[in-house]
C-alpha cells in the first residue's frame, strides 16, 4: 500500500517531483537564449543610463521641427523640434517600468487565483474562471481602451489595465498546472499529516507550478510591450510631453518622408526590447519543453 | 488510436444526439458570457466619475438644463431599470443615439463600420491560414534543415515588432519610402464595400497576415511533426504508403482541430489588432469608430462598439467549435 511505504519511508526518501531546479541555466545554454539575453540586457543598460548620457533634455526645443540628423541632433529632431535621441534615452525605463509593472501585477493576481481555483475546486473554481471567462469575452486592446474611457488616458491606468487582461489566461495556466500536481501523492501525503492548506499551497504546489508560470511570464511580457505601445500610439495611453516611445512614433507620423530617424528610431528599440525578451522565453519555453 | 468505444453504443443516433446537446449547452454558455459582458460595460461607466448630461451639454450649461437633460436620459431612475432599458433596446436592435454631432442612431454608425472591420479580419485570415498552413507543412517536413531555421527566425523577428510598427514599416517601404505601389492611407468611400477598393485595403489586410502569421506556422508546424511522429504514420509507412498519399490523407486531416482552433484564436486576435491598424491607416472600421467616440467622449457608441467585438468573438469562437466538431468526431464527448 502506498500509505504504507510512505510513512515507513518518512517524507525525507519521498520521490522529489520534477523540480527543474536550473530552468534558466538551460534557457541560456542555448544560442537564441544567450541572444535574447545579450539585446534585453543592452536595451535595459541603454534605458537606465539614457537619462544620464543624454546629450540634451528630452523637452528642449533643439533644433527646427522634422530637422534631419546633423551633428547637434544625431538622430535628428522630432515634429516639435526636440532631440530623438535624448527622447529615446529618456524614455525607455517607462516603457520597462510600465510593461514589467503590467506583468507583475498580472503574475501575482493570476497566479493566486488559478491556485485557488485548481486546488480547491468544485464551486469556487467554477465561481472564478467563470468571472475570468467574462474578461477573455472582449478583445484585450478594446478591454484596455474601456477602462481608459471610463477612467482616462494615462500611464498608470494603462499599466494597470494591461495588466487586468493578462490575469485570466495566467490563472488559467496555474490552475492547470495545479490540478496536475494535486493528484499527486505527496500533496495526499501533506494533507495526510495535517499541512494547512495554505501552506500547503505555498510550500508544496507553487514550486511545482513555476516552470510553466515563468514561460506565460515571458510571453506576457512581449504581449505587453506590443499592448502598451500600440494604445500610446493612437494616443489613450502616456501623455505627452512623455519621451515615451510609442507615443513618440504617432508624434512624428507626419514628418515619416522628411524625417523618418523620428519615427524608425523608436521602432527599432521597441523591436530590439520585444526581440530580447521574446527570445529568451522562447528559450525557456523549450527549456521547460513545451515545444519539441 | 486504439481508443476503441469505451462502452457499448446502443443507438445509433447516440453521437448526433450528443453533439447536439453539447452544441446547445456551448451557445448557452456563449449567450451567458455576453449577457456578463452587458453588465460589465455597463457597470464600468455607470462608475465613471464625469456626469454624462455634463458631456453632452459641455463645461458651461446651466444646472437647469443638466437636471432636464438628466431626467430626460433617465439617468435618475434605478440602476436595474436602466440596465433592463438599455439591453431591451439592443434586443429590438436600437442601440440609442449617438451624443455626438448629429445625433445619429449609434445602429447606423456601428453596422457599416463593423462590417468594414468584418471585410478586414476575413481577408486577413483567408490569406494567413493557407499561407501558414503551407509553410507549417514544409518546416515540419524540412525540419532542422536551413529553411526551417531561416523561416523560425524570420517570424520570430517579425512577432517581435508591433503591428502598428509593422505597418509603418511596410508604408515606408511601399507606399512614401522606396517605393509608390500603394496608398498610405484607406480612403474607402462612406458607404461603400472595402473589398471593391483592393488598393486602399492591401496594407492593412497585410499587415494583419504578417501578425497572424507567426504563430499560426509554428502552431502548424508542431501538430504536422506530431501527425509525421505517430503510430499510424508509420504504420502506413511500413505498408508503403507513398509519402505523398501519407501527408494528404494521414497526417494533414489529423492536424485540422489544433488548427482550426488557433486559426479561430489569431482571426479573434485580428479583431482586436485592428484597433490599433485600423487607426494607423484611418480605415473606416470600428476600432477607428471606437476610438474616435472616445475622443468625442461618445459613450452610448463606446459601449455599443465594444458589446458588438464581445458579440463578434462569441461567433468566431462558436464557428470554430462547429468547425472542429465537423471536422473530428472525437471532439464531440472531449468537450
Amino acid at each position: 500500500m502506498i500509505e504504507e511505504q510512505l510513512l515507513a519511508t518518512g517524507p525525507a526518501d519521498l520521490p522529489v517531483p520534477a523540480q527543474r531546479p536550473g530552468l534558466l541555466r538551460r534557457a541560456l545554454r542555448q544560442t537564441r537564449g544567450r541572444i535574447g539575453l545579450g539585446v534585453l540586457l543592452a536595451v535595459v543598460a541603454l534605458s537606465v543610463a539614457g537619462p544620464w548620457i543624454a546629450p540634451h533634455s528630452p523637452y528642449d526645443f533643439v533644433a527646427m521641427p522634422f530637422q534631419p540628423p546633423d551633428a547637434v541632433t544625431w538622430l535628428g529632431a522630432d515634429n516639435m523640434g526636440r532631440d530623438v535621441l535624448s527622447r529615446i534615452l529618456n524614455g525607455g525605463w517607462i516603457l520597462m517600468t510600465m510593461a514589467l509593472s503590467a506583468t507583475a501585477l498580472a503574475m501575482l493576481a493570476g497566479t493566486v487565483l488559478g491556485l485557488v481555483a485548481g486546488y480547491a475546486g468544485g464551486r469556487t473554481d467554477a465561481v472564478i474562471m467563470r468571472l475570468l471567462d467574462v474578461v477573455l469575452a472582449v478583445p484585450e486592446r478594446v478591454l484596455v481602451l474601456m477602462f481608459v474611457s471610463v477612467i482616462g488616458a494615462n500611464q498608470v491606468i494603462l499599466t494597470l489595465a494591461t495588466g487586468l487582461v493578462f490575469i485570466p489566461s495566467i490563472a488559467r495556466t496555474a490552475r492547470a498546472a495545479t490540478m496536475d500536481i494535486v493528484r499527486n501523492e505527496y500533496v495526499e501525503y501533506a494533507e495526510a499529516i495535517g499541512m494547512s492548506r495554505w501552506q500547503l499551497l505555498r510550500d508544496e504546489i507553487l514550486p511545482n507550478v513555476t516552470t510553466p508560470l515563468m514561460v506565460e511570464a515571458g510571453f506576457r511580457l512581449t504581449w505587453s510591450i506590443g499592448l502598451i505601445t500600440g494604445i500610446s500610439f493612437i494616443g489613450f495611453g502616456t501623455q505627452p510631453p512623455t519621451p515615451e516611445w510609442g507615443l513618440m512614433i504617432n508624434e512624428s507620423r507626419d514628418g515619416l518622408l522628411f524625417q523618418p530617424w523620428a519615427v524608425v528610431a523608436p521602432i527599432l528599440c521597441i523591436a530590439a526590447f520585444v526581440i530580447g525578451v521574446n527570445l529568451l522565453a522562447d528559450a525557456i519555453a523549450r527549456a521547460a519543453g513545451r515545444t519539441e | 488510436m486504439g481508443s476503441g468505444p469505451a462502452i457499448a453504443t446502443p443507438s445509433r443516433l447516440q453521437p448526433v444526439r450528443r453533439a447536439a446537446g453539447w452544441l446547445i449547452r456551448r451557445v448557452a454558455g456563449s449567450l451567458l458570457a455576453l449577457a456578463a459582458v452587458t453588465i460589465m460595460v455597463f457597470l464600468a461607466f455607470k462608475a465613471m466619475p464625469e456626469d454624462p448630461a455634463q458631456i453632452i451639454l459641455g463645461e458651461m450649461a446651466r444646472p437647469e438644463a443638466i437636471a432636464d437633460l438628466r431626467e430626460k436620459l433617465g439617468l435618475d431612475r434605478p440602476l436595474v431599470t436602466q440596465y433592463l432599458e438599455w439591453v431591451g433596446g439592443m434586443l429590438r436592435g436600437d442601440l440609442g443615439r449617438s451624443w455626438a454631432g448629429a445625433a445619429l442612431p449609434v445602429g447606423e454608425l456601428v453596422g457599416p463600420a463593423l462590417v468594414n472591420s468584418l471585410v478586414l479580419v476575413a481577408l486577413g485570415s483567408l490569406f494567413a491560414i493557407p499561407l501558414a498552413v503551407l509553410l507549417g507543412v514544409l518546416t515540419a517536413l524540412w525540419r532542422n534543415s536551413l529553411f526551417d531555421h531561416l523561416a523560425d527566425y524570420t517570424l520570430l523577428g517579425m512577432s517581435s515588432i508591433p503591428e502598428f510598427a509593422k505597418g509603418i514599416f511596410l508604408v515606408l517601404l511601399l507606399s512614401i519610402g522606396l517605393f509608390n505601389l500603394l496608398p498610405a492611407a484607406a480612403m474607402i468611400p462612406p458607404g461603400e464595400l472595402p473589398l471593391w477598393y483592393p488598393a486602399q485595403i492591401a496594407l492593412p489586410v497585410l499587415v494583419l497576415v504578417l501578425s497572424a502569421l507567426p504563430y499560426l506556422t509554428r502552431l502548424v508546424r508542431s501538430s504536422m511533426i506530431d501527425a509525421l511522429n505517430s503510430e499510424y504514420v508509420q504504420m502506413a509507412r511500413l505498408k508503403g504508403v507513398s509519402e505523398a498519399r501519407i501527408l494528404f490523407r494521414h497526417a494533414l486531416p489529423n492536424t485540422a482541430a489544433p488548427v482550426i482552433q488557433g486559426a479561430a484564436l489569431s482571426t479573434a486576435l485580428m479583431l482586436g489588432g485592428s484597433v490599433v491598424i485600423e487607426n494607423l491607416f484611418r480605415y473606416p472600421g470600428v476600432g477607428a469608430l471606437m476610438t474616435d467616440a472616445m475622443t468625442s467622449r461618445d459613450l452610448p457608441l463606446v459601449q455599443a462598439v465594444i458589446v458588438s467585438f464581445a458579440a463578434c468573438y462569441m461567433v468566431i469562437n462558436l464557428i470554430a467549435d462547429v468547425l472542429i466538431l465537423y471536422a473530428n468526431p472525437q471532439y464531440r464527448s472531449a468537450r
